[in-house]
């Protein structure tokens, strides 16, 4: 097993990875790269007492100072979002005038969310073009006024945004600051450190990173109180998009930076569990198996525009394929379909084995043999026939969806993990050796608990200036600099991905790079 | 036959289809089309043939790179300014918008710019589609 290494200026070496999902909260104990201790517990609705219990469950019988880490992966944020629950009101500025007249912020999001961080949009003159000459000037005038309206309405938050803010960022940093002098109780977010070029999806993230500040100053301090309240001492990251870690303040700053640590923890901790860089990943859960590629040790991202809660974004997130098919699947009459119905979370009450009324996917298995329920009510096997015609569908479901997912078609292992990983039968899959790795069943948490912090930087490079190799170390530097203020140990920065794209008609050929550096944390040096 | 809000998201996709790999993601385009089209109603759509043979069809569209629109964000009226500004040029009332590429962004322009100034649109481009 090839989990991180990490710098450790103390004496213990214990780490906590947690995983705070929907349904369940997992914690592991991890003692370097051996697991002490697993649980898998219920989420509760406050969230708080799971994530005790859980703690309490793999503390037994060690000491607390013993710990040097708590990691955590939650998704409460995206849920945040997509339930539309504890958000706030964000008005939201664009600084654009001439262009993108009678197009408003949160245009095209659905009306449901709209609603709920509503704080008003507003348009203003000003901008740059994409060489970074002025667009139109500030008037003065304007921004006068818009204070204050603002000050009359005291938003809870407030997004700026400037076209091509992300390469001439001074205007919206400017506006921010008189925002922020002028409304002290408002939180301001700039578009800009949400992310690169398209106005719309860079807007829409901040927007939806402003409604949750408040949101997230509560997780934070409850995170912290639940740790202190089980004796932890050690500092506690959260895991983000990319599977690397940010401390709590960050998280107070950028909660949307978190939005897909869910499969990202799993596709991290296959690779934790196994050792492998390159794999396909599926992580069989109750209604749904998500299917994702680990490249370099780390999730292939997407390059599609990212949907949360509805709304378009520029967040780069794993490239997940989700198919209808987990341990609630409904299964036809005779076995002619397995899912894409789910019973779900009533799996305990409307299955056979625990004496409802529907034929599952878990029924089918339990009957194969492959698992083994230990508080099955019902343990009459399903016929032979319908078993093996359901399990002839699934194979040809998972192959069909490994083929798709696989780079170039090549042969890659396939690991299973997730708590419906003993549900799938078969040692391949599209060719594809299947790998069952021990502790599958809390592999998200295990990838939480990888002590690991990322640095990104990216710039342009245009043929017939600098070498393209002047640039990549330019932008390594830059990258390095950002993990080590990260909290990275510099000996360890190591860059996972280079990406390159062209720009179309510009004067000179031009490329986009940008540069991603990996290194392990510095532990018990605050 | 009329076009309405609605029908655009269906016209935009087969747009992605027909521009074959060019013209940008027609996706704020449609956006601010949709929003043109609340305000103002349908936009009629005209068979050629009923047009009279010295009638002034007036192509609208944009050129250049479609990635500077990611950040300069399409406005509600500026294709039909543009009509306005070149009508007055020549000074000739114009009968019908078209389209020279039904393809990408472009398949929308003239939808907003008829929609705007209460003008009919051809059925039909320049690649003679």
């Amino acid at each position: 097993m090839r989990a991180s290494r990490t710098t450790t200026r103390m004496g213990n070496s214990m780490r906590i990875g947690l995983d705070v999902g929907g349904t369940h909260t997992d914690a592991v104990l991890m003692d370097g790269q051996q697991v002490v201790a697993h649980t898998k517990a219920t989420t509760t609705a406050d969230v708080g007492s799971g994530i005790e219990a859980a703690l309490a469950t793999v503390l037994e019988g060690v000491n607390p100072a013993d710990v040097e880490l708590l990691t955590i992966g939650t998704t409460q944020f995206t849920n945040a979002v997509v339930e539309r629950k504890h958000l706030s009101t964000v008005a939201a500025i664009r600084v654009c005038l001439p262009a993108g007249r009678g197009l408003l912020p949160r245009a095209d999001w659905p009306a449901d969310l709209v609603e709920a961080t509503d704080g008003g949009n507003y348009l203003l003159q000003g901008g740059h073009l994409y060489d970074g000459r002025e667009l139109a000037p500030i008037d003065e005038v304007e921004v006068a006024e818009l204070l204050q309206t603002l000050k009359a309405k005291r938003p809870k938050a407030i997004v700026v945004s400037c076209a091509f803010s992300p390469s001439q960022p001074e205007l919206e940093l400017g506006l921010a600051e008189r925002l922020s002098t002028a409304l002290p109780n408002s939180r301001v977010v700039a578009s800009h450190s949400m992310g690169g070029l398209g106005l719309i999806e860079r807007e829409n993230a901040a927007i939806l990173n402003a409604s949750l500040l408040e949101f997230a100053d509560h997780v934070a301090s409850a995170l912290l109180t639940s740790s202190e309240r089980l004796g932890l001492s050690c500092p506690v990251y959260v895991s983000q998009n990319d599977g690397t870690l940010i401390d709590l303040e960050r998280v107070r700053e950028f909660p949307a930076l978190t939005f897909a640590s869910g499969p990202t923890n799993s596709i991290r901790g296959a690779w934790a569990l196994t050792g492998l860089s390159d794999a396909l990943v599926i992580d069989v859960g109750g209604t749904t198996s998500d299917i994702g590629v680990l490249k370099n040790g780390f999730p292939r991202q997407s390059n599609l525009v990212i949907d949360v809660g509805g709304a378009r974004t520029n967040f780069r997130m794993p490239d997940v394929l989700a198919i209808g098919l987990g341990g609630g699947s409904e299964i036809g009459e005779g076995g002619t379909s397995c899912g894409p119905q789910s019973v779900a979370r009533e799996l305990a009450i409307k299955a056979l084995c625990f004496g409802g009324e529907v034929m599952t996917f878990t029924d089918i298995a339990m009957s194969q043999g492959r698992m083994v329920i230990a508080e099955a009510i019902n343990t009459d096997p399903v016929e032979t026939e319908i078993c093996n015609a359901v399990d002839q569908l699934v194979l040809e479901k998972l192959t069909a969806a490994v083929d798709l997912m696989k780079p170039g078609g090549a042969v890659l292992p396939v690991v299973l993990v997730g708590g419906g990983a003993p549900l799938i039968p078969g040692e391949t899959l599209a060719g594809c050796p299947v790998i069952r790795p021990e502790y599958a069943g809390v592999a998200n948490a295990i990838g939480a608990s990888i002590a690991q912090v990322s640095g990104e930087a990216e710039g342009l490079h245009a043929i017939g200036s600098k070498t393209r190799s002047e640039v990549v170390d330019e932008l390594t530097q830059a990258a390095t600099t950002n993990a080590v203020a990260a909290g990275a140990d510099v000996e360890t920065i190591t860059v996972v991905d280079i990406e390159e794209i062209d720009i179309p008609y510009m004067a000179s050929e031009t490329t986009r790079i940008r540069i991603r550096v990996v290194g392990d944390l510095i532990v018990g040096t605050q | 036959m009329k076009i309405y809000a609605t029908d655009l998201d269906d016209l935009a996709l087969g747009a992605v289809f027909l521009a074959t790999g060019g013209g940008g993601d027609p996706y704020l385009p449609t956006l601010i089309a949709k929003q043109t089209l609340e305000q103002t109603g349908p936009v009629t759509l005209i068979d050629a043939n009923t047009l009279a043979d010295d009638a002034f069809v007036v192509p609208v569209g944009g050129v250049g790179a479609p990635t500077v629109s990611l950040e300069l964000l399409p406005s509600i009226d500026e294709a039909s300014r543009v009509l306005d500004a070149y009508s007055t040029l020549i000074n000739r009332e114009i009968d019908a918008v078209a389209s020279f590429e039904i393809g990408g962004g472009n398949s929308l322009m003239p939808l907003m710019a008829a929609a705007v100034k209460g003008l009919p649109v051809i059925d039909g481009d320049a690649n003679s589609r």
